[in-house]
């Protein structure tokens, strides 16, 4: 663990170029890039909102996040591609690293990052324009000037996702005009476009109906094996299902923690903790 | 609610919007009983005799000119600032709060004071003169204020709901603004538009003392110009038989608002119907 964060810290004086030069048509030579965190916090002001997380997470599996809410998952997912960086009087203090990026550095390029690591939101989050443009605009200010590019790439992401064959006759419609489940489809579908390494999916099914729900499941569990997936869900049943590894979160004194982190199988099998225990009966949270 | 309540509530705002389109058709209807005949040739011959007889052709041309400035300075320059108020303020609360209390100052000032200012700084000091162009500034900083803030509006509450989004795609806030924020804002550009465009054409005070009340055909922006809110104070109050044109005039000009406020209208239900 030392050797490797030492390694980081090495490569970590070339990640502006390596940032520079990496095409985001192609993906770096490997793909299993692993996000680590060490004695991570994250403050809104004075508000300690999660304190001393310590993970790994482990590439091309599906991570998922689970505790009570107000317990800081969306903090957590928020402060890996630093989209807390909008919130003012955030401050993250710790280590936090995707391969050899550190995130926390202020040198980090956050456009190249927020590309390598995509995030879907609870709420179906798509431009209010065409479906089209929902993807030419962020493959169009990530370099891809060529159109029939970005409509390759579309097409791609869209058939990954499922979505191909129920919109391919409307792409130039209104993205708002698809139903949630689509809606839902539709935003990974453009996260997926800019070929990220890492996806966030902050309780993606949640604002869905079951069968649109299942759907996303399904669609989560086909991208195993090319994306490494970190996802909140307050579903445990969920996170049985379809997760390798588990994250278990709580607030203690009002801030979040890490209480136990494993094997989802394991974690469900025999927890360590009792409070997980008690979590995973739905006796608390 | 019982439905008695509603139905008094009711009654009592159906009466309150008749009450208000009774005044409209009076003010309208007494204009163009006073106008007596208005023809269309109004509209396409110059004055004479003072602006007693003829028409109102340059008076057109000024205000047209005027106007153009106004809004050719104004708009650009509050849309930028109403996008640094909503997109790119947000980490300075100071320099957001002395630019909003500025704004706020600015937009309770007396019109006949922008014409004071417009006079000591663009007719004297820059030495523009009594010019279109001097009126077209003075107005241009007298509407500002109002365009910001109504500009700042629609744009943060487009800022707010595709932030997220946008940033979680890499997309930079330079690029968010230029590619959804301003596509989105559209209809209330065009609401401020209307807004401007009403406000500069009715202003008097702050024309007398920058644009002039030179009643001649502009041949530059450097020329005195008179606009038509100008020319309507000038035939009421300095011309001895001017005011059947006076009224003709006002009539124009507020047919000149009515078709803005229309078209614009319009405009905005095509965007916003292709955009659901
Ligand atoms: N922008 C913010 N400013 C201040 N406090 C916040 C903000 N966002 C979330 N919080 C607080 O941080 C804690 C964690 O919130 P959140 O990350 O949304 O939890 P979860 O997603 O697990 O429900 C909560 O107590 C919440 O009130
Ligand atoms: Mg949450």
């Amino acid at each position: 663990m030392s050797g490797q964060l030492r390694l980081r810290k090495d490569f970590s004086n070339n990640e502006s170029s390596l940032t520079k030069v990496s095409d985001c048509s192609e993906r770096p030579g490997s793909v299993c890039a692993s996000l680590k965190a060490k004695n991570l916090s994250l403050h809104y002001g004075d508000f300690k909102a999660y304190d001393n997380v310590n993970i790994e997470i482990e590439p091309c599996k599906i991570t998922a996040l689970v505790g009570p809410s107000g317990c800081g998952k969306t903090s957590f997912l928020n402060s890996v591609n630093r989209l807390v960086d909008l919130i003012p009087g955030s401050k993250l203090r710790g280590e936090l690293s995707f391969g050899n990026t550190d995130i926390l550095s202020p040198s980090c390029d956050l456009i190249e990052l927020r590309r390598k690591i995509g995030m879907v939101f609870q709420r179906p989050a798509p431009f209010p324009f065409s479906i089209k443009k929902n993807f030419h605009i962020p493959l169009k200010e990530h370099g891809i000037s060529k159109s029939s590019v970005r409509d390759e790439r579309m097409e791609q992401s869209l058939k990954d996702v499922g979505l191909w064959d129920e919109v391919k006759n409307r792409l130039k419609q209104s993205a708002c005009n698809l139903s949630g489940g689509q809606q839902q489809r539709l935003c990974i579908a453009r996260t997926l476009s800019l070929k990220p390494e890492l996806l966030l999916m902050d309780e993606p099914c949640s604002a869905l109906d079951p069968v649109s729900s299942e759907k996303i499941e399904q669609l989560i569990l086909s991208l195993r094996d090319n994306y490494t997936v970190l996802m909140v869900t307050h579903n445990l049943a969920q996170a049985k299902r379809i997760s390798d590894n588990l994250l278990v979160c709580w607030v203690k004194d009002g801030t979040g923690c890490l209480i136990e982190t494993g094997k989802t199988s394991e974690i469900f099998f025999a927890p360590a903790e009792k409070l997980t225990k008690e979590y995973l009966q739905g006796v608390r949270g | 609610m019982s439905f008695r309540s509603e139905n008094i509530l009711k009654g009592l705002s159906f009466i309150s919007a008749l009450f208000f389109c009774g005044i409209f058709f009076l003010i309208l209807s007494t204009l163009i009983y006073q106008s007596g005949a208005l023809s269309f040739e109004f509209l396409t011959t110059v004055s004479s005799e003072a602006g007693r007889a003829g028409g109102i052709l340059e008076v057109i041309n000024s205000s047209f000119l005027i106007l153009a400035i106004c809004l050719g300075v104004s708009v650009p320059l509050s849309i930028a600032t109403a996008v640094f108020l909503a997109v790119f303020s947000e980490k300075n609360p100071l320099v957001h709060n002395v630019i909003s209390t500025a704004l706020d100052t600015l937009a309770a000032t007396p019109s006949i004071v922008f014409g004071l200012f417009g006079y000591s700084f663009f007719v004297i000091y820059l030495g523009f003169g009594f010019s279109i162009l001097a009126g077209g500034l003075t107005l241009a900083f007298m509407v500002l204020p109002f365009l910001i803030r109504i500009f700042e509006e629609g744009i943060s509450e487009n800022y707010r709901q595709f932030k997220l989004a946008g940033a979680s795609l890499g997309l930079s806030r330079t690029a968010q603004v230029r590619r959804i924020i301003l596509p989105l804002s559209t209809n209330t550009i065009s609401a401020g538009l209307v807004l401007g465009i009403g406000r500069a054409l009715s202003e008097t005070a702050a024309l007398l003392f920058t644009s002039g009340y030179l009643l001649r055909m502009p041949e530059s922006v450097m020329d005195s110009g008179r606009s038509m809110s100008v020319h309507i104070f000038d035939l009421a109050m300095n011309v001895p038989g001017g005011n059947q044109n006076a009224y003709r005039t006002a009539v124009v000009l507020v047919i000149a608002l009515i078709v803005i406020n229309l078209t614009s209208t319009f405009l905005t239900r095509r965007v916003l119907g292709a955009k659901t």
